[in-house]
């Protein structure tokens, strides 16, 4: 999927998969990759200003730990992420609802219908 | 001189375009870019790629070493958000606060009601009078016994009701704090709520000690007369403090970790 079609969303993204567990942008990146089936396959630079930006915001909070024989930040979402999780889950869920009810077959054909 | 391999260059090109970033801010960007990029080669080279072209490949995959700076100036905390986050908390704060001394103003009527003007104001008997103050509360209060009995049921007046309009000012001021929150979306309006809660239970702690201080100086060296005004209030901020206090310890709980 293209980068720009992603990118108002990647704030939801990386919150949704740091909500499963804490983890390093790495694995950030390879569990949006293999959550998707593929289909979230980004510029893996990008996470970073991303998790920075979030953890600016104070969604997520970070800390240098060894992993995997590797000294590497760890994110984790705050309870502040959380909550912000949560709105942003209920107003995507909102928004592919009305979508998905404007673009249902069965309603275009009942506007062309005469 | 062993040539640089791929992920030195891109590494050093990140280096050098960031320079202008803060430096702890660009420390961390190298050490994860580094992580990252020797994670994804050693997936690269499972694969059965080649230690030189696997760093390529994963150079690739990272992306321009220009968009990353770019993307990491973006994220720098903008300045704007911040300051409307501070004045939100601060109008949240503020309200609490003085619905705070509404209700301290509610309980010192209260004290007012069974003690008498006395347990909740005092004159000290060492005070002189003068005789434009006392027509004035005399005025106030033509039922008192003479102008230090009006002069204390002035101020017993003043305990009161400056107090329950703070309440009232108090009540404003949350509303508003609650209508810019709302605007703003509840979870990102305020500041990280470690720091709201450690600022309220810090102030409300603090006026706690110190109208129960006051409380007990006025009991020691005043016998106790008009110390309703502070005991009146030592309670509320107690009670807010500990709110406050509890409201910390539950953010403090760390999530734990899974690898």
């Amino acid at each position: 999927m293209k980068v720009d079609r992603v990118k108002g969303h990647l704030d939801l993204l990386l919150l949704g998969v740091l909500a499963a567990a804490p983890g390093h942008g790495y694995a950030v990146i390879t569990a949006l990759r293999e959550r998707s089936d593929g289909a979230l396959d980004l510029t893996e630079g990008a996470v970073y200003p991303a998790l920075h930006r979030l953890e600016s915001a104070g969604l997520l909070a970070s800390a240098w730990e060894p992993v995997g024989g590797r000294r590497r930040r760890v994110y984790r979402l705050t309870a502040a992420g959380r909550a912000v999780l949560a709105e942003e889950r209920g107003r995507w869920r909102a928004l592919v609802t009305a979508v998905e009810a404007v673009l249902r077959p069965a309603r275009l054909a009942a506007v062309g219908a005469p | 001189v062993t040539p640089d391999t791929p992920i030195e260059t891109y590494l050093d090109e990140l280096a050098t375009l960031g320079a202008g970033l803060p430096v702890r801010r660009l420390r961390h960007l190298l050490n994860e870019a580094e992580s990252h990029l020797h994670d994804a080669a050693d997936a690269e080279r499972t694969g059965g790629t080649d230690e030189y072209d696997a760093q390529l490949r994963a150079v690739a995959r990272f992306g321009p070493a220009r968009d990353l700076v770019r993307g990491e100036q973006r994220a720098v905390t903008p300045l704007r958000e911040l300051a409307l986050q501070v004045v939100r908390s601060a109008l949240l704060l503020s309200g609490i606060a003085a619905i705070a001394v509404g209700v301290s103003g509610a309980v010192a009527a209260a004290v007012r009601a069974i003690g008498g003007d006395g347990s909740v104001a005092a004159v000290a008997p060492d005070r002189a009078l003068n005789a434009s103050d006392c027509a004035r509360w005399l005025a106030l209060h033509p039922h008192a016994a003479s102008c230090r009995a009006a002069a204390v049921a002035d101020w017993a007046d003043e305990t009161v009701y400056y107090r329950l309009a703070a309440g009232v000012a108090g009540v404003l001021l949350v509303t508003v704090a609650l209508v810019l929150i709302r605007r703003a979306g509840r979870a990102r309006a305020l500041l990280d709520p470690r720091v709201v809660d450690t600022i309220g239970a810090g102030a409300f702690g603090a006026a706690a000690a110190w109208t129960l201080g006051m409380g007990l100086d006025s009991v020691a060296v005043e016998a106790g007369r008009g110390s309703g005004q502070w005991f009146s209030a030592a309670p509320v901020a107690l009670a807010a403090a500990a709110y406050f206090a509890i409201r910390l310890v539950r953010e403090l709980r760390v999530q734990p970790v899974m690898h």
